[in-house]
C-alpha cells in the first residue's frame, strides 16, 4: 500500500522537477531549430536519379529542338544540367517560391485544362447511345419542311410605291394578275426554307411558314420586290433513321459530351471551392488606381 | 491501272459532265502543245443552280491560325458553314447568317497540326521555344513566333522547326482527321465538303500559295512546300496522282502579294515559258482566286489607270510582312490574261487561260459573310472591332485594316455534290464575289438571237446557241461575237449599280484592255465622250453605318456585241458586276467603337462579282 501510495507522489514530483523542465525546453528549442534550418541538412528527397525514361524524354526534347538525336556527351551534359535544375527546383519549392508566381499558376491551369478537356477520353458511343441521342433531338435531324407555291411578282425595279400599288390591285384577282418575270422559278416545287432563303431572301423565307395553304396571300416582301403567294403544298418530313444521319449524330454527341465534361469539371471545381471576393476591397483598390 | 484504263475512266467522267454532247478531248488544243485534256470537257450542260461556298479556310491545324489563338478544328469549321454556332477566339459566339453550300478546309500542309499538338504537355514538342511562345497568352509573343516561322519559310527552314520524327506522325494523324472531318460533314444535295489543303510556297515572302482540292473521298498525304517550293514540282505530283485515279486541281491565290511571281513571264528556273509549261499549268490550275480577305487580285489603279473601279480593296504588301510590292505585272489576273493572250498570239500558247473563284482565307475557322457582322479572320489578332481599327497586333506583319472582309466562290452546277461542284470549278463555270451572293449568268456566241436574259427558256437557249462563262467561243470564222449577261442582286444585300464587260486582247504583240458598261440601273445615259455611265450615287450614312436600296436595280440584263472585234486578235471577255456603295466593315467597326475611321480607308465600297472569261482564239493556221 505504502509503495502504491508513494508512486503518484513521485510522478507528480517528477513533473514539477526543474530538470525535466530544462530537458523539455531544450527539446523544443532543438526541434524548432531543426525545423528552421531543415534546408541546411541533407533533405529526405536528396536522391536525384536521372533514369532511362527521363533520359528518353530529354533526348526527345533535344531532337525537337535541334532536329537530331543528341550524342552521348551531349545527353550526359543535358542530364547533368537537368539534375542541377532539379536541385534548384526542389530548393525553390522548399522555400515556397512556387507560390504566387503568375507564370507557374498559368502553366498549371493550362496543363489542367488540357487533361480535363481531352476528347479522346470519350471513347466511341454505342448504337444504343446514339439512338437515344437521336430520339432526344429528333427535331434537329428531321428533314426540313418543304413548300410548293405559285406567285405573282412585282419588282422593286418598278419603284417600291408602284410595286406596292400593283400588288394590291392584283390581290383582287390573283389568278389573272400579270406581274413581272421573277429572276428565278415562278413556280416552286418542294423547296426547303433554306432554298427559298437563297432565292428570295431571308425576310421572305421567314414569312413562308406563317402563310396558310391553298389561298392567295400577300403582298409578301422579298429581297427583290413584292409577291402574292399561294402555297399549294406543305410537307413536313418524318424523322430520319440513325443510319442516314449517323455521322452527324456521332459528331454532335461528341461535341455535347465534350461540352458536358467541361461543364462538369467546372461545376466540380465550383463545388469543392468557396470563392469569396472582398467586394469592398475591390472597390477601394480600384478607386485608388491599384496603387498600394 | 493501265494508261488506257485511266483514259477510259477520264473520258467517261468528262462525258458525264459534258452531257455526252461533245468530245472529251478539247478542240481548243494549244497549237504546239498537242491536244489538251481540259478537265470537265469544254462544253457544259445546262446548269440549274448557282452554289455559293468558300474554297479557302484555316483551322487550328494550320500553324499560323493556332498562333493566332484559333482553337477550332475542321469539324467546327464545317459545322459553322452549315449554320452551327461557333465560339470564336475572342470568346464571342458567331453564327453564319446564311449557311454555305460548300466548303473546303485548306489547312497549311507544312507541319499540319504540329503547332497545335505542341500544346500537349505530354508531347516532346511541348518544351520547344516555339511551343512556349505559341502558348503565351500575350498575342505579341505568339505573333513573334508567327513572324519567326514566316522568316523560316522565306529561308526554306520550315522543315527544321520541329523534330521530323515527331512531326511526321502528327502530320499523318492530322491529315487523316482532315479527311474524316470532310467525309463526316458531306451531305450530298445539301452541303458539300471538299478534301483540300494549302501548299504554302513563299520564296522571299513572294506568295506562290496554292490550294489543292480533291474531288473524291480519299486523298494521299499532301505534297508540301517542304518537299518543293516550285509550282512545277507540285504539278508533277498532281499529274502522278491523276495517273493513280485521283481527280485533283490546284488554285493559286493572292497573286497580289506575289511581287510579280505568280503570273511571271519565266518559269521557276528563270527560263522563258513554253507550250509544255502552258499546257501543264492549265491542266493543273483551271482557276485562280481573284478576291479574298487579303485583297483582290483583279487589277489595281497602276495597271488599269482608265478603270475608275480598279481602286477596290487593294493590298500592296507581301504576305505575312509589311514589305511593299514593287512589281505589279505578274501579280494581277487581268494583266495575266493580257500577257497570256500575247503569248497565244505570238507563240501559240496561253499559260494564263484560267477562270476565277473567290474565298475567305479566314484563319479563324469561320467564314465571314457580312461586313456588318465582321468577326475578323485572324483569330485573336483581329477578333474585336478595336483590335482591327487600332491594328493592335499589326507590327511587323500586314496592315489588316487594308484587308477586305471576305470572298465567295459561285459555281453553276446541277446538284450540290462533290462531283458537280468540283467539275464546275474544273470547267471554269464559276464566278467570284467579294462577299455578296448575287447571281450572274454570262453567255457568248456568234448568234445569240432569241437568247433573251430572264425570259422563258433563255438559259437552255444560251447553252444551245452559245457557251457559258469559262468556255471558249466555238472556232468559227464569224462576224462579231455576241454576249448576253444577266445579274440579280443578293436577295439579302444591296441593289446593283451596273454590269460591265471587261475585254482584254492582243494584236501585233501588244495587249490592251477595255471596260464597257453594258447594263445599269435607272435612266442614266452613257457619256458621249468617255462612253462611261455616271456614278450611281451613294446612300451610305457613315455615322450610322447604313445604306438604303433606294438607288440601283434588282435585276440587270444586257446584250452586247463587240464593235471593235478583230478576227486576228485573240481576246478574253469577262463580266464585272458592281453593287451600289455600302459601308465597309471598318465603317461598321467605327460605329460600334465610336472611333474614327482610320486614315486612308474608304467609308463605303462597291462590292462586286467577277466571272470567268469567255475566250476567243484566232482560228488555227
Amino acid at each position: 500500500m505504502t509503495n502504491g501510495a508513494a508512486k503518484p507522489a513521485n510522478w507528480r514530483g517528477l513533473l514539477t522537477h526543474p530538470v525535466l523542465h530544462f530537458v523539455l525546453i531544450g527539446a523544443v528549442l532543438f526541434g524548432v531549430n531543426a525545423w528552421r534550418h531543415s534546408g541546411d541538412q541533407a533533405p529526405e528527397d536528396a536522391a536525384i536519379h536521372v533514369d532511362p525514361p527521363r533520359l528518353q524524354a530529354l533526348a526527345g526534347i533535344w531532337r525537337a529542338q535541334f532536329g537530331r538525336a543528341p550524342t552521348e556527351a551531349e545527353l550526359g551534359a543535358v542530364a547533368h544540367s537537368w539534375a542541377l535544375e532539379e536541385m534548384r527546383v526542389r530548393e525553390a519549392r522548399r522555400m515556397g517560391l512556387d507560390q504566387d508566381d503568375s507564370v507557374i499558376r498559368r502553366r498549371l491551369a493550362q496543363k489542367y485544362d488540357f487533361l480535363i478537356n481531352n476528347p479522346s477520353a470519350l471513347g466511341q458511343p454505342s448504337d444504343a447511345v446514339l439512338q437515344a441521342y437521336l430520339s432526344a433531338h429528333a427535331d434537329r435531324y428531321a428533314g426540313p419542311s418543304r413548300y410548293s407555291f405559285d406567285q405573282v411578282y412585282f419588282s422593286n425595279d418598278r419603284g417600291p410605291a408602284m410595286a406596292l400599288a400593283a400588288a394590291q390591285a392584283a390581290l383582287k384577282d390573283p389568278d389573272h394578275a400579270r406581274g413581272d418575270d421573277f429572276p428565278g422559278d415562278m413556280v416552286e416545287h418542294d423547296v426547303t426554307e433554306q432554298e427559298v432563303r437563297q432565292d428570295f431572301g431571308s425576310n421572305f423565307a421567314a414569312a413562308l411558314p406563317k402563310l396558310k395553304v391553298g389561298v392567295w396571300q400577300g403582298p409578301v416582301e422579298s429581297g427583290f420586290g413584292l409577291h402574292l403567294v399561294r402555297i399549294t403544298r406543305k410537307t413536313a418530313l418524318a424523322a430520319p433513321v440513325l443510319k442516314d444521319v449517323r455521322g452527324q449524330v456521332v459528331a454532335d454527341w461528341m461535341s455535347d459530351q465534350s461540352s458536358a465534361a467541361a461543364a462538369r469539371a467546372a461545376a466540380d471545381l465550383a463545388a469543392r471551392y468557396h470563392v469569396s471576393i472582398d467586394e469592398a476591397a475591390v472597390r477601394s483598390v480600384a478607386a485608388s488606381g491599384g496603387a498600394r | 491501272m493501265s494508261r488506257k484504263h485511266i483514259l477510259c475512266m477520264m473520258t467517261s467522267v468528262m462525258a458525264l459532265v459534258a452531257g455526252g454532247t461533245t468530245a472529251a478531248v478539247a478542240a481548243d488544243a494549244d497549237r504546239s502543245g498537242g491536244p489538251t485534256v481540259v478537265l470537265g470537257g469544254p462544253k457544259a450542260r445546262a446548269t440549274e443552280r448557282v452554289f455559293f461556298g468558300d474554297l479557302h479556310l484555316h483551322t487550328a491545324f494550320s500553324f499560323d491560325a493556332y498562333l493566332f489563338k484559333t482553337t477550332a478544328n475542321p469539324d467546327d469549321a464545317y459545322g459553322f458553314a452549315q449554320g452551327k454556332p461557333l465560339k470564336g477566339p475572342n470568346g464571342g459566339v458567331s453564327t453564319i447568317d446564311r449557311p454555305l453550300d460548300f466548303l473546303a478546309v485548306t489547312d497549311h500542309s507544312e507541319n499540319m497540326g504540329v503547332m497545335a499538338a505542341s500544346g500537349d504537355p505530354t508531347s516532346p514538342l511541348y518544351e520547344t521555344p516555339l511551343a512556349k511562345a505559341a502558348r503565351d497568352p500575350d498575342p505579341t509573343v505568339s505573333g513573334g513566333a508567327f513572324r519567326s516561322i514566316i522568316t523560316a519559310a522565306k529561308e526554306g527552314r520550315i522543315a527544321s522547326l520541329f523534330d521530323p520524327a515527331v512531326s511526321k506522325k502528327v502530320v499523318e494523324d492530322s491529315w487523316s482527321r482532315e479527311i474524316e472531318a470532310a467525309n463526316r460533314n458531306y451531305h450530298p444535295g445539301k452541303f458539300t465538303t471538299l478534301i483540300a489543303y494549302e501548299w504554302s510556297s513563299m520564296p522571299e515572302t513572294k506568295n506562290l500559295h496554292r490550294n489543292v482540292i480533291f474531288r473524291g473521298a480519299t486523298a494521299p498525304l499532301p505534297f508540301t512546300s517542304i518537299d518543293s517550293g516550285r509550282p512545277e514540282d507540285l504539278w508533277n505530283w498532281l499529274e502522278g496522282l491523276r495517273g493513280q485515279g485521283f481527280q485533283v486541281l490546284a488554285i493559286p491565290h493572292n497573286s497580289n502579294m506575289s511581287d510579280g511571281a505568280m503570273f511571271d513571264s519565266v518559269d521557276s528556273d528563270g527560263k522563258p515559258l513554253t507550250a509544255d509549261y502552258a499546257a501543264r499549268r492549265r491542266r493543273n490550275e483551271p482557276v485562280t482566286e481573284i478576291t479574298q480577305i487579303k485583297g483582290q487580285s483583279e487589277t489595281n489603279p497602276i495597271l488599269s489607270p482608265n478603270d475608275e473601279f480598279a481602286d477596290f480593296e487593294v493590298v500592296n504588301e507581301r504576305v505575312g510582312s509589311g514589305i511593299k510590292e514593287t512589281k505589279f505585272h505578274g501579280s494581277y489576273v487581268r494583266d495575266a490574261y493580257r500577257a497570256g493572250l500575247t503569248m497565244q498570239e505570238s507563240q501559240g500558247f496561253d499559260p494564263y487561260k484560267f477562270g476565277v473563284v473567290g474565298a475567305s482565307d479566314s484563319h479563324a475557322a469561320l467564314t465571314p459573310t457580312r461586313p456588318d457582322k465582321y468577326h475578323g479572320a485572324h483569330g485573336m489578332m483581329d477578333a474585336l472591332p478595336s483590335l482591327r481599327l487600332d491594328c493592335t497586333f499589326c507590327k511587323g506583319a500586314n496592315d489588316t485594316r487594308r484587308f477586305g472582309n471576305m470572298g465567295l466562290t459561285a459555281v453553276w452546277a446541277r446538284e450540290n455534290t462533290r462531283e458537280d461542284i468540283w467539275d464546275g470549278i474544273a470547267r471554269k463555270e464559276t464566278y467570284a464575289t467579294s462577299g455578296p451572293r448575287m447571281k450572274v449568268r454570262f453567255f457568248g456566241g456568234w448568234n445569240l438571237a432569241g437568247v433573251t436574259p430572264g425570259k422563258g427558256e433563255w438559259v437552255e437557249a444560251g447553252y444551245r446557241q452559245g457557251v457559258p462563262m469559262g468556255a471558249d467561243l466555238p472556232r468559227q470564222a464569224g462576224k462579231r461575237p455576241e454576249f448576253v449577261v444577266w445579274a440579280v442582286k443578293d436577295p439579302d444585300g444591296a441593289n446593283l449599280d451596273r454590269v460591265q464587260i471587261v475585254k482584254v486582247w492582243s494584236r501585233n504583240g501588244k495587249n490592251d484592255e477595255q471596260v464597257i458598261d453594258v447594263a445599269w440601273s435607272g435612266d442614266r445615259k452613257k457619256d458621249a465622250k468617255t462612253g462611261k455611265v455616271a456614278s450611281v450615287g451613294n446612300t451610305v450614312d457613315v455615322k450610322n453605318a447604313s445604306y438604303s436600296n433606294t438607288i440601283g436595280a434588282v435585276e440587270l440584263k444586257g446584250r452586247w456585241s463587240d464593235p471593235h472585234f478583230d478576227a486576228k486578235a485573240p481576246a478574253a471577255y469577262y463580266v464585272r458586276v458592281l453593287e451600289i456603295p455600302t459601308p465597309r466593315w471598318s465603317t461598321y467597326d467605327a460605329k460600334v467603337t465610336g472611333k474614327p475611321i482610320p486614315d486612308g480607308l474608304p467609308a463605303a465600297v462597291q462590292q462586286r462579282a467577277y466571272t470567268s472569261p469567255i475566250w476567243y482564239d484566232v482560228p488555227g493556221v
